[in-house]
């Protein structure tokens, strides 16, 4: 205990281990739905469920030690939402990449991110962006996440008459309406404050669809409630780096970096603020704190699953009390336990068809015991909304057109594309009064208008 | 001119008729792209569009008229964006209502509004939702127009892979190309706070697809350029009371009145505040404003068009110095005048003949044609966005507010239905805040029945 207390300066930071342990459950919890969502967000790009949840645990694990012994913040990392989506549905669904092509591409970024940890090139990139445009990113990805989410739960389909596009799914079916349930208790929580309201929310989700006969306990089979952990093999070390040299791998790892970047400068603040870490408007042990993140990064990368990045979900274990690395260390404690539970995140992943007007023939297949917490994820993100300067048209039309586009082109980089080459336009017709010209700004949106150019040809 | 002075009273604003006649030109400039919009919007609830065009020109000439003469405000009205989507695409196309039954409906809420607007009512009706809720519904409507804009440019296509649902459209295809080059072009004057920036956009676009001979010049078929203006009569007083009494014309007529009633007294707490009206928080002349609009709503719908009711583009007539009704006769006068351009409005609403472009057809998917409306598509996502500056009001720090908000701002685009988007938010709401009522309030029982409300709604359209 009181080598706990020297290490971590627990009495300078006003907190003791009984605080910390707290603080590290509650960010746990808070936390915890990754575990399930990760491999089935992952398992659409092709990649095998067990060993990406193992991949999950270990990466979140490993990158939150770091955090806890090196910048010792209370900070907890795991696989960031936004970036997983990135990974399956833009870069290996879209995109036609190979998963093992944008694992890749998640190491290149990480090592960038690494390198760029140690710089001050880190401050020029992240302010190179306008502040409106990495809300808009953040909210954007926030409403995609939330629209797979009511896809998954069979509320939103497509339309499939002439010249329609899509529409409100069928909500008398069962699954649809347990879905439903699930979501409403899970907002309900939400809003009563409670501590892992998502991970809450998912079980009794679970338990709904148990108790309906749609899923079955992971018992039958042989299979246990609880195992030990599946093999990392089919995941481990599976880079592909055949098309490095295309423009489309370059804007991917672009994107990667950007995102890990925006959100990691993000959360550290947001949540180093709370725990009082910021001083004079500076981060205390900043470097290391993104080059724990970057470490995690390519960690998550070798072990094989996307972005291992900073949890804004941390701050619930700050507020609880939190001060220091120990909160982190529990937290990473809880994620290695976690491994052992891989027949529960295998059934609670699995999906089914969805069927409607008594027609044996399916209309889609759905998630709809994640589906809630997809869309509870989505409205937090959302709140970046409020930060985007609204009156300025140069930021805030390019703003809209990511916020926008990113859900309806199905498409982080689509959307992405279109905004960053509306911001060149505007900034090039409009550019700011006092400043240098933003390069930056011009040079992504050439690389995008290029990425369009090709892409019929690919 | 001593009349005029002395009627509106320029000298006591600070103003002069030359002032207030540029402004009036100024405003009619930002808020003409409606004159195209509306006929194209509601086409697509089976109307004519000739002769909604006129229906349209006339009811916000008579409205802005009314609006200079009674309330004195510089303040132009036409069929407000967001109330003809509800029109067209929620009330005819997802709810099934005719567009006679919807007029009907529009008539009625514009009725109740008018009772409304001379009662103390109005207040209570806009306390009674909380702020976030109804910015929610200005963005989430903002996005909806956008969502369709983009879709009539054909930037989005629906993705007929297997459990996929949309995805980003053929950007080799030459009319999605020159779509995104009038958008572009209409960002960059919105930018450079060029006025009627919307406007200009569109008859770039027009002019650009004319160039490339994706459209044929109006003077094919024997009509000029300039005609005398259609009749009216295929929309005139066309009203169908035959679902008065079911729950859907109740929702749809109580969702008309919110829409109109929010949209009305933002605007004129905006435009009226920079025109120098509001004193002392209150707004001079307040009834007779909100009595106009109301009354030109119910005028709209006999004529046959959907709300008219007070543009926030007027704050561009009040920028450049527009103080009085006079900037409203100006603005009048020219939308009288628009009635004898159908031919144009015909030709930039009707859309690209997908078959000569084959290449939409190859890239797109196998089975399926997309019909396209790029023209005005640039328009419709730069108002959009301009609405969806809203969102920044919303409270995203309390959850009672911020998830049915967040609910509201997606369902209503993704559901590609405002009543269904406003009811999974209003469900929402009303569960929350059930669940979590607020601390030293009363109990928001107009909620928790729109709540019920929409769940019954939702029951009788899907479940039976």
């Amino acid at each position: 205990m009181e080598a706990l207390n020297r290490f971590f300066k627990l009495k300078e930071n006003g907190t003791d281990v009984r605080t910390e342990v707290i603080a590290g459950i509650t960010t746990f919890m808070t936390m915890a739905y990754i575990i399930f969502v990760q491999p089935f967000i992952l398992k659409n790009a092709g990649m095998d469920e067990g060993a990406v949840m193992v991949a999950t645990c270990v990466s979140s694990a490993i990158a939150t030690i770091l955090m806890g012994l090196w910048a010792r913040y209370p900070i907890a990392l795991a696989p960031g939402m936004g970036e997983n989506f990135f990974f399956a549905f833009t870069v290996v669904l879209g995109m036609r990449m190979n998963w093992e092509q944008a694992l890749a591409a998640v190491l290149i970024s990480g090592i960038l991110f690494l390198i760029i940890s140690f710089l001050r090139v880190r401050h020029m990139l992240i302010e190179a962006i306008p502040d409106s445009i990495k809300y808009a990113i953040g909210a954007g990805i926030g409403i995609f996440i939330a629209f797979i989410g009511m896809k998954d739960m069979g509320l939103i389909i497509r339309n499939d008459a002439p010249d329609a596009i899509i529409m409100l799914g069928p909500i008398k079916q069962l699954p649809v309406v347990l879905g439903i349930i699930g979501l409403i208790l899970t907002i309900a929580l939400m809003v009563r404050r409670m501590k892992g309201a998502i991970l809450i929310g998912i079980i009794f989700t679970y338990i709904l669809f148990l108790l309906f006969g749609w899923v079955n306990f992971p018992t039958g089979g042989g299979q246990t409630l609880v195992s030990a952990p599946p093999s990392l093999a089919p995941v481990f070390f599976k880079f592909d780096f055949t098309n490095f040299f295309t423009l489309n791998f370059l804007v991917v790892v672009i994107i990667f970096l950007f995102m890990d970047l925006f959100d990691t400068t993000g959360t550290l603040i947001a949540v180093g603020a709370r725990a009082g870490l910021l001083k004079d408007g500076k981060l205390e042990r900043a470097t290391p704190a993104f080059a724990s993140d970057a470490i995690g990064t390519v960690a998550g990368a070798c072990l094989g699953t996307s972005t291992v990045t900073s949890y804004i979900e941390s701050a619930a274990g700050v507020e609880s009390g939190g001060r220091t690395g120990l909160t982190s260390i529990v937290t990473a404690i809880f994620f290695l336990l976690a491994m052992f539970f891989a027949p529960i995140v295998k059934t609670i992943g699995g999906g089914f068809p969805l069927c409607i007007g008594g027609s044996a023939e399916p209309i889609c297949n759905i998630n709809p015991i994640l589906g809630p917490a997809l869309v509870a994820v989505g409205a937090m993100m959302a709140s970046a909304l409020r930060k985007v300067d609204w009156d300025d048209y140069t930021v805030s039309i390019p703003a809209f057109l990511i916020l926008i586009t990113i859900p309806l082109t199905f498409s982080i980089t689509d959307g992405l594309g279109i905004g960053f080459v509306a911001l060149a336009i505007l900034k090039l017709v409009k550019p700011d009064k006092d400043k240098p010209r933003p390069w930056l700004i011009y040079i992504l949106g050439l690389l995008f208008i290029l990425r369009f150019a090709l892409l019929p040809l690919t | 001119m001593e009349a005029l002075n002395r009627f509106f009273k320029l000298k006591e604003n600070g103003t002069d008729v030359r002032t207030e006649v540029i402004a009036g030109i100024t405003t009619f400039m930002t808020m003409a792209y409606i004159i195209f919009v509306q006929p194209f919007i509601l086409s697509k609830a089976g109307m004519p569009p000739d002769a909604v065009m006129v229906a349209t020109c006339l009811s916000s000439a008579l409205t802005t008229i009314l609006m200079a003469l009674w309330a004195r405000y510089p303040i132009a009205l036409a069929p407000g964006m967001g109330e003809n989507f509800f029109f067209a695409f929620t009330v005819v196309l997802v709810m099934g209502l005719t567009w006679q039954q919807a007029l009907a409906s529009v008539f009625i809420a514009g009725a109740v509004f008018t009772v409304i607007s001379f009662t103390k009512m109005r207040h209570a009706l806009v306390e009674a939702l909380p702020d976030s809720i109804k910015y929610a519904m200005g963005a989430g409507i903002g996005i909806f127009i956008a969502f369709i804009g983009m879709k009539d440019m054909g930037l989005i296509v629906r993705d007929n892979a297997a459990d996929a649902v949309i995805k980003m459209g053929p950007l080799n295809a030459l009319p999605v190309i020159l779509g995104v080059i009038g958008l572009a072009l209409t960002a960059i004057l919105m930018v450079r706070r060029v006025k009627g920036a919307i406007l200009i956009g569109i008859v770039f676009t027009y002019i650009l697809f004319l160039l490339f001979k994706l459209i044929s010049f109006t003077t094919v078929g024997g009509q000029a350029l300039v005609s005398l203006p259609p009749s009216v009569a295929p929309v005139f007083m066309k009203f169908d009371f035959s679902q008065f009494f079911t729950l859907k014309f109740l929702l749809v007529t109580i969702i008309f009145i919110y829409m109109d009633v929010f949209d009305t007294t933002g605007t004129l707490i905006a435009v009226a505040g920079r025109a120098g009206f509001l004193k002392d928080g209150k707004l001079e002349r307040a009834t007779q404003a909100f009595a106009t609009d109301a009354i030109g709503t119910s005028l709209g719908a006999c004529l046959g068009t959907s709300s008219v009711q007070s543009f926030v583009e007027s704050a561009a007539g009040v920028e450049s110095g527009g103080r009085t009704g006079l900037t409203g006769i100006v603005v009048a006068i020219f939308f009288l005048l628009a009635m004898f351009f159908n031919p144009i409005v015909k030709t930039i609403g009707g859309g690209v003949q997908i078959p000569q472009v084959p290449s939409i057809t190859a890239l797109g998917s196998e089975q399926n044609v997309f019909n396209i409306n790029p023209i005005l598509g640039p328009a419709l996502v730069v108002v959009g966005a301009m609405m969806a500056s809203a969102l920044k009001r919303v409270d995203w720090d309390d959850n009672t507010l911020a998830i049915p908000a967040f609910l509201i701002i997606i369902g209503i685009p993704l559901t590609f239905s405002i009543t269904d988007g406003l009811g999974m938010g209003f469900i929402a709401l009303a569960i929350l805040k059930l669940v979590k009522p607020d601390v030293g309030k009363p109990r928001p029982w107009v909620i928790y029945i729109l709540g019920v409300l929409f769940i019954l709604n939702f029951i009788l359209r899907h479940v039976w």
